[in-house]
């Protein structure tokens, strides 16, 4: 059994994406969202609080999606989260060196705004952890 | 914030980067490497964002601008400018 998908950390450069991301996840989709605007913001605001998701970019300013997703594998608190990637850049290669890098999935840009919340909930059913609570 | 709220937004901010483009565009030298890697960026931005918003002739154009050879270039760049003046209307 899964645990639900409730709150999610948007690691997104673009303003553009930020503002059309938060209306497709919060609005549209119902989850808790926070935007960061780039890797190191992303690592400042786990540092607070865990989300259930980390949906990210891949090429960003300052910290970059690859290597702000090594550094949470670095760290045992974040270690766990899962990490999908939001990307213009979906060739075969770039999304298998994500794959391996330890990303639970790869999405393209651009998408639907309405039916993002979808295709992430379909997403964690398949590939999300499972609930702790439940199977203890 | 409805969508069609943000998509107007969206729209009515195309003028900033319509200008922001022709700015490189008009430098002398143009493409240098910095303006070169500038614009390849915000193409790369519109390759996302165009069809994401409704706008599918801004995310074909933007990609056409990422993946030009600094030769061809300045072609791509003139059919991404075209397509966001129409945008913008």
């Amino acid at each position: 059994m899964k645990r639900p998908l409730r709150s999610i950390l948007l690691v997104e450069d673009d303003p553009d994406i930020q503002v059309v991301g938060r209306l497709a996840l919060e609005t549209v989709g119902g989850f808790s969202v926070r935007v960061c605007g780039n890797g190191r913001e992303a690592l400042a605001a786990l540092a607070a609080e865990l989300p259930d998701l980390v949906l990210m970019d891949v090429m960003m300013p300052e910290l970059d999606g690859p290597a702000t997703l090594a550094a949470l594998r670095a760290d045992s608190r974040t270690a766990a989260i899962p990490v999908v990637f939001l990307t213009a850049s979906v060739d075969p290669l770039s999304v298998q060196t994500l794959a391996r890098q330890g990303a639970m999935a790869v999405l393209p840009k651009p998408f639907d705004p309405m039916g993002l919340h979808l295709t992430l909930k379909e997403m964690w059913e398949t590939l999300g952890p499972a609930d702790e609570a439940a199977s203890a | 914030m409805t969508f069609e709220e943000i998509r107007e937004k969206y729209r009515s901010g195309l003028s900033e980067r319509i200008a922001e483009l022709e700015r490189f565009k008009n430098q002398p030298g143009f493409p240098d490497a910095s303006a070169l890697a500038a614009v390849r960026k915000i193409a790369h931005q519109f390759k996302g964002s165009g069809t994401t918003y409704g706008f599918p002739e801004l995310t074909e154009a933007g990609a056409a601008v990422e993946a030009a050879s600094p030769a061809a270039l300045t072609a791509a760049l003139d059919r991404l400018l075209s397509a966001l003046k129409s945008a913008a209307g």
